[in-house]
């Protein structure tokens, strides 16, 4: 089946694997804040919006930052996005039924959390959690489509 | 909706995975559309269609309810 917006199937192990490690050390960093100023890789960037908490706000202008959390952040959408999109060896309507139902249903999943938050979380932890639910419909679409390529390229054979 | 694929096939001496490559699909995917549980696009309808000479209507039926 001819698909335009998929990416070749040889991209998916390599952009998987990368987005473990960056997915990791996300989650690394909700536990030490710390985590990404170990790294020191200072440049000039151009800031649309920089409000800052004890210095005046920003804006349109160049400002001094760290980017690797920039870097890693870009990383993990990037390489996410490929793994999630890429064909598979044999990519035919099956495959794309498969994929059409799990986006679907990871949309689901992502609102049905995001509305329990909505209800049982407040204040900074909930700007948290509006964070987490931009990265796991991805991560809720990665789990459930591979879950059911696994599940369906192992269906037994009936000879 | 129901299929005689899996009885064509037998007819025509071919295994699912024979079968799959010929129309450019998995073994799997065969498979799922013999159990009735993936319904093929018509272009894959007449694929099988035309291998096995026969009209699509004499692979696949609609049943009650479709």
């Amino acid at each position: 089946m001819k698909t335009s917006y998929l990416f070749p199937h040889r991209f998916k192990l390599l952009s998987g694997i990368l987005f473990v490690i960056t997915g990791a050390l996300l989650i690394y960093s909700l536990f030490d804040s710390t985590a990404f100023s170990k790294v020191e890789l200072n440049m000039k960037v151009f800031a649309i919006a920089d409000p800052g908490i004890f210095e005046p706000a920003i804006y349109f202008s160049w400002v001094e930052n760290n980017i690797v959390d920039e870097i890693v952040l870009l990383l993990f959408s990037v390489s996410g996005l490929i793994f999630a999109f890429s064909k598979e060896k044999t990519e035919d309507e099956m495959t794309a039924k498969i994929r059409l139902d799990s986006l679907v249903w990871a949309t689901y999943a992502n609102y049905i959390v995001l509305m329990l938050c909505v209800i049982f979380v407040f204040s900074f932890a909930f700007l948290q959690a509006l964070m987490f639910a931009i990265f796991t419909h991805l991560v809720f679409f990665i789990l459930r489509y591979n879950w059911k390529i696994y599940k369906f390229n192992h269906s037994t054979d009936e000879e | 909706m129901k299929n005689r694929l899996k009885i064509e096939r037998a007819i025509a001496n071919l295994t699912q995975g024979e079968l799959a490559e010929k129309i450019g699909v998995s073994r799997q995917t065969i498979n799922a559309i013999e159990a009735g549980k993936f319904v093929p696009s018509t272009v894959l309808a007449l694929k099988l269609s035309r291998l096995f000479s026969k009209s699509v209507n004499e692979i696949f039926d609609l049943e009650e309810g479709d």
